[in-house]
Formats: C-alpha cells, sequence, structure tokens
C-alpha cells in the first residue's frame, strides 16, 4: 500500500474548508430560493383565488339584495305586524281582562246591602275599590269573603275605612287579581 | 516583507448564493411582503362579505318563508287593533255602538272642547291626548249591572284597543246605575326605518304570536274601511299598507 505525501498541506486545509463551505451555501441557497418560489407560487394563486372568490361574493351580495328588494313588501308588512305585536304584547295584557273580572268576582262576593263605587285599574293586576256597606256586620262578611276568594285574588289590604252618621261604612281596598 | 496575495477565486464559489439571497430578500421586500398585505386585506373583507352574506341568505330566507296573504291578513287585524293615528272618533263611535248594542241607556259622548267638538252637548265624554301613544277619553252612560259587566267584557275585546282605567257607578235606582268610565285608546305610527336590504329581520317572538292569538279574539264593533283609516298625506309614494 503506498500513501502519497501532501506537502502543501497547510494550504489546502483553508482552501478545503471554504469549499465545503461554499458548498453549503450553495446548497442552503437553492433550498431557500426553492421554498421562495413556491411560498411565492402559492400566494400568487391564492390572491388570484381570493380575488376571484370576491367578486363571487359580491355578485351573490348583489343577486341577495335584489331578491330581497323584491320581497319588499313581505318586509315592510312584517315589519309592521311585528312592531304592532310587541306594543301590545308590552303595553296592554291582553288576557289580563282586569275590569271585567274584578266586577264579576266582586258583585259575586258583595251583598245588596254592600255598594261598590269605584273601581281603578293600576298596572300589574293591582285594582282600588272604593264602596259603602250599610252596617260593620255586613261589612266584615264581605272582607271575610274577599279574604277567602284566593282564586283570583292574591293580595287584598284594607287602606282607608270611615263610619258615617247613619251607622254605614265608606271603604277602599286594594286588591291584587291573579295573573292569567 | 513580501506583502501577501488576497485570494478572490477561493470566494467564487459563494458569488451565485450571495446573488440567490439578495434577489429574494430584495424581491420579498419589494413584492412579497406588500401582496401579503394585500391578500390580509383581501382576507378580511372576505371574512367580511362573508357575514353579509350570510345575513342576507338568513334575511332572504325569513321573507320568502312569510306567506304574503297571511301577513296581510294579521296585519289587517294589527292595524285594526292599533291605528296608524289618532282616532278619536273611530273610537267613540266604537264603544257607542258596543253600549248601544249592550242596551245601555244616556250614552252619549263628545270630545272636549279644544280637540274636537260634537253636536251632542249634553253627553259627558272628554278627551285628552298626551305623548305616549295614548288617547285618553272619559265616558258616562247608564245601565243596570248585567249590562254594564256585559259592555265592560266588550270593551275588553274592542277594536281598536281600548283599556279601562277606572269605572265609577253612581246608584240612582235599585238595578240601575249611572257610570263614569275613563280608559285610553293606543294609536301607533308605521315604523321609521322601513325597508333597509342590510337591515336585520327577526322573527315573530314566542310572546308575539301569543299577542296576535289573543287580538284573534277581538272584534270590531264598527266596520270601518281600513282604506279610510291608512290614508296618509300623498307624497308619491307607494303605500303598500293599503290592501
Amino acid at each position: 500500500m503506498s500513501q502519497g505525501i501532501d506537502l502543501l498541506r497547510g494550504r489546502n486545509k483553508g482552501r478545503l474548508k471554504v469549499r465545503k463551505q461554499a458548498v453549503k451555501i450553495k446548497l442552503i441557497s437553492f433550498l431557500v430560493l426553492g421554498l421562495y418560489l413556491v411560498a411565492g407560487s402559492g400566494l400568487f394563486v391564492y390572491l388570484v383565488w381570493a380575488k376571484g372568490e370576491k367578486s363571487r361574493l359580491q355578485r351573490s351580495i348583489q343577486v341577495k339584495k335584489q331578491r330581497i328588494i323584491d320581497l319588499k313588501k313581505n318586509e315592510l308588512l312584517h315589519l309592521n305586524l311585528k312592531q304592532r305585536l310587541a306594543f301590545l304584547n308590552t303595553q296592554l295584557d291582553l288576557e289580563q281582562n282586569l275590569a271585567s273580572r274584578s266586577i264579576t268576582t266582586l258583585s259575586k262576593l258583595a251583598d245588596p246591602q254592600v255598594t261598590i263605587t269605584s273601581f281603578s285599574f293600576v298596572e300589574d293586576g293591582q285594582v282600588v275599590i272604593a264602596g259603602e256597606a250599610a252596617n260593620a256586620l255586613i261589612l266584615s262578611d264581605f272582607f271575610e269573603k274577599v279574604k277567602k276568594e284566593k282564586k283570583e285574588i292574591e293580595i287584598a289590604s284594607l287602606t282607608s275605612l270611615t263610619r258615617m252618621e247613619e251607622g254605614s261604612y265608606e271603604f277602599n281596598l286594594n286588591l291584587k287579581f291573579k295573573g292569567k | 516583507m513580501k506583502k501577501t496575495k488576497f485570494d478572490y477565486s477561493m470566494y467564487r464559489p459563494f458569488l451565485l448564493p450571495g446573488i440567490i439571497f439578495l434577489l429574494v430578500f430584495t424581491s420579498a421586500f419589494l413584492l412579497v411582503i406588500p401582496q401579503i398585505r394585500s391578500s390580509w386585506q383581501l382576507r378580511q373583507e372576505m371574512a367580511k362579505e362573508k357575514a353579509k352574506l350570510a345575513q342576507l341568505t338568513q334575511k332572504e330566507a325569513i321573507l320568502g318563508g312569510l306567506d304574503l296573504y297571511e301577513l296581510e291578513k294579521k296585519n289587517e287585524l294589527a292595524l285594526r287593533a292599533l291605528p296608524v293615528k289618532k282616532q278619536p272618533i273611530l273610537v267613540l263611535n266604537s264603544i257607542k255602538v258596543l253600549g248601544e248594542s249592550k242596551n245601555l241607556t244616556d250614552f252619549a259622548f263628545n270630545l272636549s272642547p279644544g280637540l274636537v267638538s260634537s253636536a251632542a252637548a249634553g253627553s259627558k265624554v272628554k278627551t285628552s291626548v298626551n305623548e305616549k301613544n295614548e288617547i285618553e277619553l272619559f265616558v258616562s252612560f247608564s245601565g243596570n249591572q248585567e249590562q254594564i259587566t256585559e259592555f265592560v267584557f266588550g270593551l275588553e275585546k274592542l277594536l281598536p284597543v281600548v283599556k279601562v282605567l277606572s269605572l265609577d257607578i253612581k246608584s240612582e235606582e235599585i238595578d240601575f246605575s249611572q257610570v263614569d268610565l275613563s280608559l285610553i285608546s293606543f294609536y301607533l305610527s308605521l315604523p321609521e326605518s322601513l325597508g333597509t336590504v342590510e337591515s336585520q329581520v327577526v322573527g315573530l317572538s314566542q310572546k308575539e304570536e301569543e299577542a296576535y292569538t289573543k287580538l284573534t279574539d277581538f272584534k270590531a264593533s264598527l266596520t270601518v274601511s281600513l282604506e279610510s283609516q291608512n290614508q296618509t298625506v300623498n307624497s308619491g309614494k307607494e303605500n303598500i299598507f293599503n290592501f
């Protein structure tokens, strides 16, 4: 086996090192260039697709707008109906029927000698009534009946009671009717 | 001393990679980064337009699902319940017709001076109009208890809708009373923002559906054409509420 003697070892060592580094850098640069070209073409393709997609979306929006304009009458009628029903729902309790309920209930409870002279209908099922009773016994009986009327009346409170000269009584009652 | 000569040929292999890096960085700064920015903007715009399209599709689906005939029928009832403008005379006439159908006597009405005058000077009705889409009415009439109760029942199912505020009963004879009634009637002008294409449309809620169902039990004592109710100042625009 023969072995050559490298007489220029010191100089070649430096050259070889640089050459190796140059190969590495060349490889990296090609890799970067390749990746850059792939990314660049990807971006280009995305941009072309996105622009097409955007114009497709804009066309679809225009078509939808036109369809909505064609349905204008439906929209206007719907808005009007919704507004009115929302108002009726919040402002009026359409099923509460507080006036008729309270008149019917109290006329059922009151003896002929108890006269209800006034009804005031407040919010949330509250009714303020004023009335007269011929005597204390009849009045007490009426209050007892009101107290027992749990089906319709939730709370009953006497706010004023006045005895008149002839022995009759005037009273004011606050009643809370149950919601329907 | 001998000056050592720098060996440029040793670095020649770095020339091409150098040019590649230079080109990549230059074109990246000049071309790619602005394109990335514009693609980002495009992406955001597309997201907005997709949302807009979804909203319009939803609106179209809601509107397309509405039956025009049913909608017109429902609107007719809603407009009878809640007129577009203040109509104290219509309300009072409706109350009067209802009262007469219940055989109430001394049932008369007029409006308080300053608002509308009436020939029925002996009656005891006055109105005051406030700003809350309400007209307050004061009515008096006579009748027996059964008639009064039936009348109040009728009032609670009357079109246009009225709300009884108070009832004062003065007994004049046995089973004959004079009643002073205070009530309010409502009106509601048409929605202000009608028909903007991009505004959202929400379907009727459960409570609104229920309100409509309750409203179907209501009856008008007077037959009044909606056209006369809804006539507005001639603006040259189409009145779509003119059925």
